[in-house]
C-alpha cells in the first residue's frame, strides 16, 4: 500500500535524477544524492497538509516543475486521500460511503487500528512502519501525539509486537502500542481509535508498565475506572495500608501471577523463582491482606482493590 | 569489534529508585561478558543503558574510545536480541533478516550477501523462504539472532534471549551462541538470570544484586573463590551448603563445631582464622555439594571432617546422585557418584573435603577464606 518511498527510489533511478526530499511532519526522509553533489537547488512541494523540501543538483534544475508535479500527484494518490479520509472519520466529519470504499477497498476483509506512542524519533518510526508494511494493505501516518496504523493485519498481537520490535531493535527507543476491536466497515474506524486510546490511557493510569495494550484484555481496568469514587474510597480504606507495605518484589509477583492467570508454575517461570518461593510469597500476601490469590473470588477482589490503589497512586503522583 | 568501558554508571528512576549503583566494567574486544543475578538486580537495566534504551543517570559509557552517553542509540553500532523478540509474521525469514539492512538503505546485493552468510552460520539457509509461523521455537530464535548478525555490529547485546525456550532447546542454543561468539569474534554482552548459562557461556561473568556488582571474574574463579555468601549461593547448582558453625580450639586444633560434631580445619586455614580473631566466633561454613562424599575411600582421606548423618532423599541423576542429608538443625546436599548405595531413611557417614571449605563472616557475609 505504502510504496511512496519506493516510488521515490524508482523515480530517481529511472529518470537518472538524484534528489533528496525531506518532510518531517509526513515522516519522509529520502536521499539519492551522492557525496559528489556540490551545489544544489532547493524547492518546496506540497505533501498532504505539509510542505516538503527537495534538493536537486543545479544541472537538472530544469526538471523542477516535472518533478514537483510527479511527486505531489503520487503522494496525493497514495497517501493523502486515505489519510484525510481517516482523519475525517476520526473527527466526525461526513464521509460518503463511496469515498470510503475507494480509499479503503480492503476494509471489509477486517481491519485493526493501532496507536503507537513513542518518546522520540516519531518521524523515523513512521518511516520504519511504512517500510515494514510496504507491500501490505496498511495506512499509517502521524496523528496528534500518536502514529496511527490501520490495515488488514490478522495476527493483531503479533503485529503489535512486530511494531514494538522494529522500534526497539532499530532505534533503541521505547514504545507503547494499543489496539481495540477489529472492524470491517469504515464507520467503526472512530470506535477502534477510541478503544486504542482508552487502552493507552488506562495502561498509564493503572501503571501497567507494558508495551502492548489490547482494549479487550483490559476488562478489569475498564470496570475499575467506571467505579464511583465513594465505592473506590471505601475499598481503598480497607486495603491501602496493606498495599502500601508491599515492596517491589511483591508488586512484581502480584503482576506476574495475575498475568499468568494464577498459574503457579507459569508465573514462577516468568519470575525466575522456584515455585516454592512463589508459594511462600503468595502465603505472605494472604497473611498481610487476608486475600488468597489462588482462590478465584479472593483474587478478583484483590485485583479490583489493587487497581484502585494503583490508580490512587497515579493520581497522587500527578 | 570493539571494547566497552562502563565508568561509575548509575541509573536512578523518578521517585529516587536506584536500579544500578556505581557500575564499573572494562570489557575487552571480543570478550563474552555475562551479567547474571536475580530479578531486579539491575542487569537488564545496565544492558539497556549500553543500548541507549535507558538514559544513563550518572557515569560514562565508552564504546571503543568514543564516549557515547550522548550518541543516539542507533548510531552506537550495536545490535540487540531481546527476550521478547518478535518476528514479522507477514515476512519470510529472508525478509525478516534483511529488514534492518533495508532500513539502512544497504544495496540489495549486499543485503543478499549478508543474509545468506548469516543464514549459513546459523544453519537456516533452507528456511529462508518460510514464514515465521512455519518455524519451530529454536528456528525462530535463530532467525532473531540472524537479524542481529547481519548488521555486523561492533557489540552484540543479548537480554535473556533463551528464556522463552524449553529446557532442552535452551541447552542446545546456549552452545550455539557460544559457538557463534567464537565464529564472529565480536564483543558479546549477555544478560541472564540462569547461573548455568552464565557459567557455560561467559569468558567473564558479572554477578549483580540490588543494583550493585558483587563480583566480576572468570566463571571458574568465581565458583572457586566467591567474594560473599550471595555469590557463593547464587553460582553453582545445587547451591553451596551454608552451615552455621562455631569455630573453637580442641586438642590444639581449630575445629568447626556443628551440632555435636567437630570438623577439623586444615592448618593453613586455621592459622589465618586464628590470626583474624575468629576463634570462638560463629561463622558460616560453606561447602559445595561435590565436596561432600559418602565414599569410604574419600572418608578415610578426610577423616577429620567425617560425621554421621541421616539420608532424607536421594535423587539419581544418572552419572551422579544428589543426597539430601540432615543432622539436627543442619541440612545439606551432597553430589556423589551415581553408584552410591545411600537410601532415604539410612544413617550414613560422610566427610567434607576440608581443603574446599569456605568460611564467611556471619555479620558482613563477606568471605573470610
Amino acid at each position: 500500500m505504502y510504496s511512496f518511498n519506493s516510488y521515490l527510489h524508482k523515480l530517481s533511478e529511472e529518470s537518472g535524477i538524484s534528489f533528496s526530499l525531506k518532510c518531517e511532519a509526513e515522516g519522509i526522509n529520502f536521499n539519492s544524492l551522492t557525496n559528489e553533489t556540490v551545489s544544489t537547488f532547493i524547492f518546496e512541494v506540497a505533501l498532504g497538509h505539509n510542505i516538503g523540501r527537495i534538493s536537486l543538483p543545479n544541472n537538472v534544475k530544469s526538471c523542477t516543475a516535472l518533478l514537483k508535479f510527479s511527486i505531489e500527484n503520487k503522494y496525493e494518490e497514495l497517501i493523502s486521500r486515505s489519510e484525510n479520509c481517516i482523519i475525517n472519520f476520526l473527527e466526525g466529519k461526513e464521509v460518503s460511503a463511496d469515498i470510503a470504499d475507494t480509499n479503503f477497498p480492503f476494509i471489509t476483509k477486517g481491519c485493526i487500528l493501532y496507536l503507537v506512542s513513542v518518546d522520540k524519533n516519531r518521524t523515523e518510526v513512521l518511516e520504519m512502519i511504512r517500510e515494514l508494511y510496504e507491500e501490505q494493505e496498511v495506512v499509517c501516518f502521524l496523528y496528534g501525539e500518536y502514529i496511527l496504523v490501520l490495515g488488514v493485519l490478522e495476527e493483531e498481537n503479533e503485529h503489535a509486537e512486530s511494531i514494538r520490535d522494529i522500534i526497539a531493535s532499530n532505534l533503541f527507543a521505547n514504545s507503547s502500542i494499543a489496539y481495540g476491536n477489529s472492524f470491517n466497515a469504515s464507520i467503526y474506524i472512530k470506535r477502534a481509535y477510541e478503544e486504542a486510546k482508552i487502552a493507552l490511557f488506562l495502561g498509564k493510569r493503572f501503571g501497567l508498565n507494558k508495551e502492548i495494550y489490547s482494549y479487550n484484555a483490559m476488562i478489569f481496568e475498564r470496570i475499575v475506572y467506571g467505579i464511583n469514587d465513594d465505592l473506590k474510597k471505601e475499598i481503598l480504606f480497607s486495603y491501602k495500608k496493606k498495599f502500601d507495605c508491599f515492596d517491589n518484589e511483591i508488586n512484581t509477583t502480584v503482576a506476574n501471577f495475575i498475568d499468568c492467570q494464577m498459574n503457579i508454575s507459569l508465573a514462577a517461570k516468568k519470575l525466575y523463582v522456584h515455585r516454592n518461593t512463589l508459594i511462600y510469597r503468595l502465603d505472605k500476601i494472604k497473611k498481610d491482606t487476608g486475600l488468597d490469590l489462588r482462590l478465584f473470588n479472593e483474587a478478583a477482589i484483590f485485583i479490583i482493590a489493587f487497581l484502585i490503589w494503583k490508580e490512587e497512586k497515579y493520581k497522587t503522583s500527578e | 569489534m570493539s571494547s566497552l568501558s562502563l565508568r561509575h554508571i548509575s541509573k536512578v528512576y523518578t521517585g529516587n529508585v536506584t536500579a544500578v549503583k556505581d557500575f564499573n566494567l572494562e570489557i575487552e574486544d571480543k570478550e563474552f561478558i555475562v551479567f547474571v543475578g536475580p530479578s531486579g538486580c539491575g542487569k537488564s537495566t545496565t544492558l539497556r543503558m549500553i543500548a541507549g534504551l535507558e538514559e544513563i543517570s550518572e557515569g560514562e559509557l565508552y564504546i571503543g574510545d568514543k564516549l557515547v552517553n550522548d550518541v543516539a542509540p542507533k548510531d552506537r553500532d550495536i545490535a540487540m536480541v531481546f527476550q521478547n523478540y518478535a518476528l514479522y509474521p507477514h515476512m519470510t525469514v529472508y525478509d525478516n533478516m534483511a529488514f534492518g539492512l533495508k532500513l539502512r538503505k544497504i544495496p540489495k546485493d549486499e543485503i543478499r550477501r549478508q543474509v545468506t552468510a548469516a543464514a549459513k552460520i546459523l544453519d537456516i539457509e533452507h528456511l529462508l523462504d518460510r514464514k515465521p509461523k512455519a518455524l519451530s521455537g529454536g528456528q525462530r530464535q535463530r532467525v532473531a539472532l540472524g537479524r542481529a548478525i547481519v548488521r555486523e555490529p561492533k557489540v552484540f547485546l543479548m537480554d535473556e534471549p533463551l528464556s522463552n525456550l524449553d529446557a532442552k532447546l535452551r541447552v542446545q542454543m546456549r552452545a550455539e551462541i557460544a559457538k557463534l561468539h567464537k565464529r564472529l569474534q565480536t564483543t558479546f554482552v549477555y544478560v541472564t538470570h540462569d547461573q548455568t548459562e552464565a557459567m557455560t557461556m561467559g569468558s567473564r561473568i558479572v554477578v549483580m544484586k540490588d543494583g550493585v556488582t558483587q563480583q566480576m571474574d572468570t566463571p571458574q574463579f568465581i565458583y572457586d573463590h566467591p567474594t560473599n555468601i550471595f555469590v557463593a549461593g547464587f553460582i553453582g547448582s545445587p547451591q553451596m551448603n551454608m552451615l552455621d558453625v562455631t569455630l573453637s580450639e580442641k586438642d590444639g586444633k581449630l575445629v568447626a563445631e556443628m551440632g555435636g560434631d567437630f570438623l577439623e580445619i586444615p592448618e593453613d586455614k586455621a592459622a589465618f582464622l586464628k590470626k583474624e580473631g575468629y576463634v570462638g566466633k560463629n561463622v558460616i561454613l560453606g561447602i559445595r555439594p561435590e565436596d561432600i562424599d559418602d565414599d569410604a575411600e574419600f572418608i578415610s582421606l578426610h577423616s577429620g571432617t567425617a560425621f554421621e548423618t541421616a539420608v532424607d532423599v536421594t535423587e539419581l541423576m544418572g552419572a551422579e546422585t544428589y543426597i539430601y542429608l540432615s543432622k539436627d538443625k543442619y541440612s545439606m546436599i551432597a553430589r556423589v557418584n551415581g553408584t552410591s548405595k545411600a537410601k532415604p531413611g539410612d544413617k550414613t557417614k560422610v566427610a567434607f573435603d576440608e581443603n574446599k571449605i569456605h568460611i564467611f563472616d556471619k555479620e558482613t557475609e563477606l568471605t573470610v577464606l
